[in-house]
């Protein structure tokens, strides 16, 4: 029964890949669990990661894997660029980098923060502060810039610190993602991560591996699960479907709310986690913020 | 031919059948087949074409086979079918498919229901 069902399994999942658009139609290799293995190094983990989607995905580059599901489809390409040149994405920006200019009651302000006002600073984000003993996102390091020159700390997820994080990120347009995962609480930061995404949630029991690797490249309805490689390159991304810009944890409360999870706060300890387990592992991607999406 | 034994002919018919039903008595009611559509299209409940594509969906996934006649051939009995709904990773592990059973997502009717459904499956 068990063998019967495997093989049956496989056959479709061949048929269902050989009907698949664009000559990438993926045959999902065997067991993409064991990906989540938590033995030896970060860069360890990402090598056998990145070596997983390069044979189901042999003609994307490195680079290519910035486009998300577009990677994977024509079609889908070719709708997020139509949606591109449409998108509101660009107001947001512009209420951000206003955002970013307004000066602290000290005279300060946000640039006085970051290293180089800012630029470039993104793609060194999230990291692990030994200091605060966890991951600092872009949000949480934007709080910590206001409450040390006199502010409130603004709500995540809101629209004004969604338009300063797609400002400051954009400052890093061009640049590829440079995250370290080096001391031993960022080892353990990146497991955490890891972990997570392994993890089976919520009612439906489903791991946010378990679509983004042992489903990506096939289709849920109308939507072309995306690969885990490069996923951070593009937010705050306006997707249609919000009619917003959002971060990459409104992302994630989408998922655990499709998997009839319960969704976490925006910058909670798991999204940290998660953030910076995939951020890691899109190291080299280039960023390009605001990115557009279905 | 005559119209009384063209009536004698369709009650003949009749009776055959209520002895084929007799026989298959545990055949599933078309009411219960309908149910069994209903959840299997319905994305609160069973949301099968989510990732499944079966007759008259529309813009149905792929992460699944497509559903259709070879179910039998594969599960053998519909008791077979409904225990793999109910928990399929008890039979193939790390499949990628929700507990519809075991994590409550259906009823134990309910799941009947789908497999009378995909039981009556013709292409």
């Amino acid at each position: 029964m068990k063998r019967t069902l495997f093989f049956a399994a496989s056959f479709f999942a061949l048929s269902a890949a050989a009907s698949l658009i664009a000559g990438a139609a993926p045959s999902t290799p065997a067991k993409w669990w064991k990906l989540g293995e938590r033995s030896g190094s970060p860069a360890k983990t990402r090598a056998r990661i990145t070596r997983y989607y390069q044979r189901m995905f042999p003609r994307l580059t490195l680079q290519d894997y910035a486009l998300g599901s577009g990677a994977l489809s024509k079609d889908m390409r070719r709708q997020d660029e139509e949606l591109g040149a449409f998108s509101p994405a660009g107001f947001v920006l512009d209420k951000g980098a206003k955002l970013w200019r307004r000066p602290f009651p000290d005279g300060k302000s946000y640039a006085s923060c970051y290293p180089d006002g800012g630029k470039g600073a993104a793609a060194h984000y999230p990291f692990y502060s030994d200091r605060q003993q966890g991951v600092v996102t872009i949000p949480v390091s934007l709080n910590a810039c206001r409450e040390k020159h006199g502010l409130k700390p603004l709500p995540y997820g809101k629209p004004e610190i969604v338009a300063l994080e797609t400002y400051l990120t954009s400052l890093s347009n061009g640049a590829p993602i440079a995250v370290e995962a080096r001391s031993q609480g960022a080892v353990r930061a990146f497991r955490a991560g890891q972990e997570f995404f392994f993890r089976d949630e919520g009612q439906l029991g489903l791991a946010c591996a378990s679509c983004h690797f042992g489903a990506v490249g096939h289709y849920l309805r109308a939507q072309l699960l995306s690969p885990a490689l490069g996923m951070t390159a593009t937010f705050p991304k306006y997707r249609m479907k919000w009619g917003k810009v959002g971060t990459i944890d409104q992302r994630f409360r989408g998922c655990q709310k499709k998997i009839r999870a319960k969704p976490e706060p925006f910058e909670s300890v798991n999204y940290r986690n998660l953030q910076f387990f995939l951020a890691y592992l899109g190291d080299g991607i280039t960023i390009k913020v605001p990115g557009n999406g279905p | 031919m005559p119209a009384s034994s063209n009536r004698i002919s369709r009650a003949f018919a009749a009776a055959l059948a209520v002895l084929a039903a007799g026989a298959a008595a545990h055949a599933a009611s078309p009411a219960a087949i309908a149910s069994g559509k209903k959840i299997a299209f319905s994305r609160k409940k069973g949301n099968c074409i989510a990732c499944h594509s079966l007759p008259g969906a529309a813009m149905p996934g792929n992460v699944g086979p497509r559903l259709g006649p070879w179910i039998k051939s594969v599960f053998r009995t519909k008791q077979d079918l409904v225990q793999y709904l109910y928990d399929p990773q008890a039979k193939v592990p790390h499949v990628v498919m929700p507990k519809f059973g075991k994590n409550d997502v259906l009823t134990e009717t309910e799941l009947r229901q789908v497999a009378d459904y995909l039981w009556s499956l013709k292409r």
